[in-house]
């Protein structure tokens, strides 16, 4: 059968040692640890980054000129009130 | 105490031969193998939450509750359970600012107050199907509340000690509930 005085004398205990930092750092990595946790099995690692081809560059030059007309119809500078 | 309780899975090629330890975060109780203290609340979660094969099984086992902390059914159990429940969340938000999860909260009990003896929790919620509920539901001013009378009741184990015998009952296609 538990013996709820001595669970209760042990959580006492350690909740009587317990200060700011300790709690928020146990509390931050349980939710860290919860948070990587939804990126699934494995570890996190650093990809190096890559040059981007010629053909890339040009798909993405060629984006940003449609891009830019775009924005310009809408562009706020036209609007006195807005610029400021 | 001898209770027999109900463990729901997928139902898979092979039959179990443990029950499958929950391992998701939104388990109330934490990491643990989660049973339905009735088959019929076993029954709707193989509808509602073990689909993926079109299939479930229900396994049944006598587990022996003398060191669990009964919080349903042991009205002492309850209140301790409780005080202690709000002792800790109002320690971690005083400290911290942050109000925790029950999960964080019984992570506490176990990790940090050490409750190693304590070999599962009993504890309910409310049923949110309210289809197998016999009492009609209030109607005041154009609105409908429901009375859940009835617990719907699980127990969490950490230690599979307590867990005497462990059997396959039934195998059940997954029906829509709505």
């Amino acid at each position: 059968m538990l013996n709820l005085n001595n669970l209760e004398k042990k959580l006492d205990e350690a909740l009587a040692l317990e200060t700011k930092e300790s709690l928020t750092n146990w509390l931050k990595e349980k939710r860290l640890k919860k948070y990587l946790s939804s990126f699934g099995e494995g570890e996190l690692c650093q990809i190096a980054s890559e040059q981007p081809s010629e053909e890339l560059l040009k798909v993405k030059l060629s984006a940003s000129f449609n891009f830019e007309i775009e924005v310009n119809s809408f562009n706020p500078t036209y609007n006195p009130k807005l610029a400021a | 105490m001898i209770r027999n309780l109900y463990h729901t899975q997928e139902s898979r090629v092979q039959k179990l031969t443990e029950p499958i330890p929950c391992k998701r975060d939104d388990a109330w109780l934490g990491e643990g193998k989660y049973f339905w203290y009735d088959l019929l609340d076993a029954e709707q979660w193989g509808n509602s939450s073990k689909k993926a094969t079109g299939f479930f099984e229900i396994y049944e086992s006598e587990v022996d509750c003398e060191d669990v902390l009964d919080t349903v059914f042991n009205e002492e159990h309850y209140n301790f359970w409780l005080k202690q429940l709000e002792k800790v969340a109002m320690k971690i938000i005083k400290k911290t600012n942050e109000k925790p999860t029950l999960k964080e909260l019984n992570d506490y009990f176990k990790e940090r107050g050490t409750w190693n003896e304590v070999c599962g929790i009993i504890f309910q919620d409310l049923p949110t199907n309210n289809k197998h509920l016999l009492v009609k539901p209030i109607e005041y001013k154009n609105k409908t509340f429901t009375f859940a009378y009835r617990k719907r009741v699980q127990m969490v184990i950490y230690d599979d000690k307590i867990i005497r015998t462990f059997a396959f009952l039934t195998r059940e296609k997954c029906i829509n509930l709505n």
